[in-house]
């Protein structure tokens, strides 16, 4: 469930954020969306929490403007945000939708190695929005299906991550697992 | 007869870390057999195998169970249909529990439920069992569900409502992690690296490689030699 004003809020927030290469608050808006995405688990927060974050490691990549169609690529993602933000405002869900999805499609009017560049971050996008999912209380495998992944990939990325470290996180004494799992091996 | 019940992290884990060998080990020394639910299934092998970056993972935990070091539970020790239905009234409890902004929040996924599904099948029946699983949440809805809802809030930032009622579904489950797998292993001598370092390291490789253990639980282990 989309909360049209708090995404129409993001986007605009999202928009000046771009125009001023703030890659941080990029960042930040694309977390403040993964608590909605948590709790509704919908694609459309789970979708743009992804395209902000994506978007915010291509700005930060200032080498990839210097590439062959990067200019299209940039007039097509903000003229989306602006589209998707009328949309939003005229409760057009579908529109909005749309035009997330056009950020998207608009890599496959890449080529070379922009489009695989672009095609990774998008792609590590999703990995890094997962974990934060994970992070938020959502188990690994649904964090998975959420958003489209693989746990194999998941799995190696959580490891690189402090979730583990969370004190909520430890459950019973050490020593009591393993005894538990001697009893289990023994005769 | 003691049943051994796998989610897909842990497998993974032990995949991705040339570890596979020690559950062949640990196979032959374990009373019991080494289970495995259609869904966990689908996850470590079925769906890996169409993708090329994780098809010799796969390749190498289907031998597993092609050696019949992993057995698939349904129809063998468990009842499909049981098993189905089970793991659905496990989703509907774990995905029903906690509510934020008024929605329940949807916490686990078939696989995990299948897990814990079979293992209370199994224990209903009187037939030790363990579950093999490396992720937070379902560790801590069995072991620890207050810790979730804290968890929840702080991180969601809002206030988050439980049905403590459905605590009692997730009592009872004994859950143990790759690491510990990967102790017993190590004090059966089956881990071939003959280094003083070598519990530690594999420790470190499981937990880099996603099991949910604490830097300070891996240290911990290190003394444990």
């Amino acid at each position: 469930m989309l909360e049209e004003v708090h995404a129409i809020q993001v986007l605009e927030d999202a928009k000046k954020a771009l125009k001023q290469d703030d890659t941080i608050a990029m960042k930040d808006l694309s977390n403040k969306t993964i608590h909605s995405a948590s709790i509704y688990q919908d694609p459309d927060n789970v979708a743009l929490a992804v395209v902000l974050y994506a978007l915010s490691k291509l700005v930060e990549r200032t080498s990839y403007r210097k590439l062959p169609g990067w200019k299209k690529f940039e007039k097509t993602y903000i003229s989306s945000i602006d589209k998707a933000i009328i949309a939003l405002k005229r409760k057009d869900i579908e529109v909005y939708r749309d035009q997330l999805g056009q950020v998207r499609e608009a890599i496959k009017g890449l080529s070379g190695n922009l489009r695989q560049y672009v095609e990774d971050v998008f792609r590590k996008a999703s990995i890094n929005k997962a974990s934060r999912l994970y992070e938020h209380g959502i188990s690994l495998a649904k964090t998975a299906s959420i958003l489209g992944v693989t746990v194999w990939e998941l799995n190696q990325y959580v490891g690189q991550t402090r979730i583990a470290d969370v004190n909520l996180a430890y459950t019973r004494d050490l020593n009591s697992r393993i005894k538990l799992a001697e009893r289990i091996f023994g005769k | 007869m003691k049943y051994l019940i796998f989610d897909s992290g842990a497998l993974i884990n032990f995949s991705t870390n040339s570890l596979l060998n020690i559950m062949r080990g640990l196979q032959k020394s374990f009373s019991g057999k080494f289970l495995v639910t259609p869904a966990i299934k689908h996850e470590t092998v079925d769906y890996p195998l169409k993708v090329k970056r994780f098809e010799w993972g796969a390749l190498r935990i289907e031998q597993l169970f092609n050696e019949g070091v992993l057995v698939q539970a349904e129809n063998n020790v468990v009842d499909a249909n049981l098993l189905r239905k089970e793991a659905q009234k496990i989703l509907g409890n774990a995905n029903n529990m906690f509510f934020a902004r008024n929605k329940p929040v949807h916490l686990l996924d078939q696989g995990e439920a299948e897990v814990l599904a079979l293992s209370k099948i199994l224990s209903e029946k009187g037939q030790e069992n363990a579950i093999v699983i490396d992720e937070r949440t379902t560790r801590v809805l069995c072991e620890r569900p207050e810790n979730m809802q804290k968890l929840l809030q702080k991180k969601l930032h809002t206030d988050v409502k439980v049905d403590k009622n459905m605590f009692d579904s997730f009592k009872g489950f004994n859950v143990i992690r790759s690491t510990e797998l990967a102790y017993i292993a190590y004090k059966k001598g089956l881990i071939q690296v003959k280094d003083k370092k070598a519990l530690e390291a594999v420790i470190y490789g499981l937990k880099f490689g996603g099991c949910s253990i604490s830097e300070k639980e891996a240290q911990a282990y290190k003394r444990m030699k």
